[in-house]
Parts: structure tokens; C-alpha cells; sequence
């Protein structure tokens, strides 16, 4: 610590006040520092809007870097993706399958109590194949996605971050979000079209089974026929991709969740929580937003059109 | 109008999700840090002080988001009739409440009921089952979430069955 007094008997030339000498930082280009790491919220919102924007800019650059590094993942961990595949396809297959059978349960009985009256049970099919086809089949598997394979995701990689692991992978030169993040994603691109389209035939057998053999409301040809009257090939790959999309949301906000998780175990619970409410919300949105862009100028349906 | 069970049942999933998930954390937490050890030490039972609030607060949450639900799904189903098919409002109604009876809305509420019993249940069990640190947290979570999906699930295929069997509610006036 120098003394003030000798700093003055020295001149006051070089320092006019000498306690000045400690308010000035050391470093030549602290100035020039970047700024902290994460998203500025923007000034010019209310707090809170601002920090929900933030939060949602945050978890965009999440996502592009994460999407963006799948090649870089496909390159370099090809055995972590396969594993990963292999454990959704293990863990999760069965669950969703059942959840669609139990769907299709479901729309089959309940389109036989609404047609019943109209004396139009032949149409059963028909019913199915618009109502479940397009839109619950897509909303129910991003839940269950969510629910499932997001939950573990939140929680795999937040005890990997309250572990301290995502730090020591960063420590060794790997880039945690190519070998965590990106190898996860892609085994979910890799996986879910498969398990969707095995999905639809778990749930048009579940709505024969009510349909055809328990209530023998329409026979089996005209179930199978008005089924596959009222969709085409164009409605398919709208559907599987919109089913593809719906997954891929709710792995990256689970996974999202799973690496900023803090707070040691009970952060790890809260996130999980959180991630489920934000994927739930993010999937019934992008149903709303996905069936305007598909079905909203063009019905694509062989009648009343 | 299919809209009411469609609804009861989109509502107990999304709580399932979001209440099951957040109870289920919350017991857990207490089961990992031994907070629950140490009530019963105390001699205060944790399932009388915090498992059972919290289920009749779900219970309770969940019948009672029956109302606002079901009011939602029908203006938003009576917005985009009117959008797409111009139908107009005055039709709507009329024809949605010609076919709705007291009954109906009854089941709602008593399926809400049971939905969130089924929620309350498995996640508090799961919740006061965790253990193994962070990742036995959450893992708990995710469990919870999915076996009360699939319970639900089940349920409400056997709910509407058995009421739409007992009940012929499907008529139209």
C-alpha cells in the first residue's frame, strides 16, 4: 500500500490524487474485455418481457449450435449416436407405442359414439383418419416424447452438469455440446420417423380393434376403406414431418434445460418440471401453427372440398 | 361434442406433466436432502403433512380447471368454425348446447376428479420413493411423468367406455 504522503512529496505532477493510482484497473485492455457470456436482454422491453425474450434468444442459440454441430457429431461419435438410438429404441419404443394404441382405443370408441346416432358407423375410418392422423397423433407423441425420452435427457445431462462432468469433457478438448447434445439430437432424427410410422399402425389397430371386433359397428373392409380413402401420400409426409418436428422440440428444450441445469439435485427436479411445461406449451403451439401452414389453405381431402 | 372428453383428457395430461412433475420433484428433493428422515423422526408423519395437502390440492386443481378448460375449448372450437366455415356464432352454440345435457358436464367434472387422483398418487409414491442423488431425482421425475401418462391413459379409456356405455351420450339432438 503505498502512503498518500509520499506519493505527494514525490510531485502531484505524475498523480493529481493519489488515491486515483488504485481506481484506474491494472490490465491495459479491460476496456476491451468481451462481455459477459449469455444474451443481453434488449432495453427497450418491460423487465419481464425482456427476460423472457432473452431466455427464448438464449435457447435459439442453444439450438443452432446444436443442430449446427450434428455433422461435426455424425463425424466424430457415430458409436454415441447408435448407443443413444439404441437406447431410445430400448427404453422408449414401447411406451409410445402403447400410448398410440391407447389412442387409437380412444378415437375408435369415441368416433363410434358420435356416428352411431347419424347411422353413418361405416365412416368410422374415416373419422379416425382426419381426426388422429392429422393432429392428435403428432401433439400425444410430443408429449410423450417429452415426457419420456425429454425428461430423461434433462435429467442425464443435469447430473452430468451438477457432476461437474460437462466441464472436465470441456477441460479435455471436447466440445460437450457436439458429444452430448448433437449425438442425442440426431439418434432422435435418426429414430422417431421409424417409431412414428410404426405409431399410425398401433393406432389405426387400436380404433379397429374397438370398432371391428368389440362394438361390430363397420365391417373390416369398410374400416380399412374409408381409413385409407381419406388420406394420401401428400398427408403422410406432411404428418411425419410435422410428428419429426414435434420430437425434435421437445428433445432440444429438454436438452436445453438439462445443460443450463444448476443448483445440485433439486435445480436437476425443478428443470425437469420446468422442461416438461415448456415442451408441453411448445408442441401444442407449433401443432397450431404447423396445421394453418398444411391444411389451412388446402383441406387436401377427397370430399366436401 | 366429442370436444369435452377430448378436452378433460388434454388437461390431465398437461397437469400430469407440469403438477406431477413439479410434486414429484419437490418430495423428491425432501427425499434426498432426508428431510422426510428427520420428520419422522420428529415424530410428524410426512404423509399427513405434506403428501396429503399436496394431493388434495391437485385433486382439486385439476376438477376444478375442468370449467375454464372446457369454456376454452369451446369458443376456441366456435372461433374456428367461424373462421373456416363461416359458421356463425348464434349456430354454434345453440347446436353445441342442444347437444351437451347437465349429465355430461357432470362426467367432466367427476373424470377431472379421478384424473387427478391418478396424478396425486403415482407422483407423490414416486416422490417419496426417490433416492440416488440427482439422477435418482431425476429419474423419479421422468418416471412418475410417464406412468402417470399411461395411467391416465388407460383410465380414460376405460372411463370412456364405460360411461359413454352406460350413459348413450353420443345423440344428437
Amino acid at each position: 500500500v503505498t502512503n498518500p504522503n509520499h506519493a505527494g512529496a514525490q510531485g502531484e505532477s505524475m498523480i493529481e490524487d493519489p488515491t486515483e493510482a488504485f481506481g484506474v484497473p491494472r490490465r491495459p485492455h479491460a476496456e476491451k474485455r468481451p462481455t459477459p457470456i449469455g444474451v443481453k436482454p434488449p432495453e427497450w422491453l418491460p423487465k419481464p418481457l425482456a427476460s423472457g425474450v432473452a431466455a427464448i434468444g438464449e435457447f435459439l442459440g442453444f439450438t443452432l449450435r446444436s443442430v449446427a454441430l450434428i455433422p461435426t457429431a455424425i463425424r466424430l461419435y457415430p458409436s454415441e449416436i447408435f448407443r443413444y438410438s439404441g437406447v431410445l429404441v430400448r427404453g422408449s419404443a414401447l411406451v409410445v407405442l402403447f400410448m398410440l394404441f391407447n389412442l387409437g382405443l380412444l378415437g375408435g370408441l369415441l368416433a363410434d359414439t358420435q356416428l352411431r346416432p347419424l347411422g353413418v358407423t361405416s365412416l368410422n375410418g374415416a373419422a379416425l383418419s382426419v381426426a388422429i392422423f392429422r393432429g392428435c397423433v403428432q401433439v400425444i407423441l410430443g408429449w410423450v416424447v417429452a415426457a419420456k425420452i425429454g425428461c430423461g435427457l434433462v435429467t442425464e445431462l443435469g447430473a452430468m452438469r451438477i457432476n461437474e462432468e460437462i466441464d472436465a469433457l470441456e477441460v479435455m478438448g471436447m466440445n460437450p455440446v457436439a458429444y452430448l447434445v448433437s449425438t442425442r439430437i440426431a439418434a432422435v432424427f435418426l429414430v422417431t420417423p421409424g417409431l412414428i410410422i410404426a405409431g399410425y399402425w398401433m393406432a389405426f389397430w387400436g380404433a379397429w380393434l374397438v370398432d371391428v371386433p368389440f362394438l361390430g359397428s363397420v365391417s373390416d373392409g369398410a374400416f380399412w376403406n374409408y381409413l385409407f380413402q381419406l388420406q394420401n401420400l401428400k398427408d403422410f409426409f406432411i404428418v411425419t414431418a410435422w410428428a419429426v418436428l414435434s420430437i425434435a422440440l421437445a428433445t432440444l428444450i429438454a436438452a436445453y434445460f438439462g445443460y443450463t441445469a444448476k443448483g445440485g439435485p433439486v435445480g436437476v427436479g425443478d428443470n425437469t418440471a420446468r422442461s416438461m411445461l415448456m415442451s408441453m406449451a411448445a408442441v401444442a403451439v407449433l401443432a397450431t401453427i404447423i396445421i394453418q401452414l398444411a391444411y389451412g389453405v388446402d383441406a387436401n381431402s377427397p370430399i366436401a372440398n | 361434442v366429442t370436444i369435452e372428453s377430448f378436452t378433460v383428457w388434454a388437461v390431465a395430461l398437461v397437469l400430469a406433466g407440469i403438477v406431477g412433475a413439479s410434486l414429484t420433484s419437490e418430495l423428491g428433493a425432501r427425499r434426498v436432502r432426508d428431510e422426510l428422515d428427520a420428520m419422522r423422526v420428529m415424530g410428524i408423519d410426512p404423509i399427513r403433512e405434506l403428501v396429503a395437502p399436496r394431493m388434495l390440492s391437485a385433486i382439486l386443481l385439476t376438477t376444478l380447471m375442468a370449467f375454464p378448460a372446457v369454456a376454452i375449448s369451446l369458443y376456441a372450437t366456435q372461433f374456428s368454425a367461424a373462421y373456416y366455415a363461416a359458421q356463425n356464432m348464434s349456430e354454434f352454440q345453440a347446436y353445441a348446447f342442444d347437444n351437451m345435457v347437465p349429465l355430461e358436464l357432470v362426467l367432466v367434472v367427476v373424470n377431472c376428479l379421478l384424473a387427478g387422483l391418478v396424478i396425486g398418487v403415482v407422483c407423490a409414491y414416486k416422490g417419496m420413493n426417490a433416492g440416488g442423488g440427482s439422477e435418482g431425482l431425476g429419474k423419479a421425475v421422468n418416471q412418475a411423468v410417464v406412468i402417470s401418462f399411461v395411467a391416465l391413459w388407460i383410465y380414460q379409456t376405460l372411463y370412456t367406455g364405460i360411461t359413454q356405455g352406460i350413459f348413450d351420450l353420443g345423440r344428437f339432438r
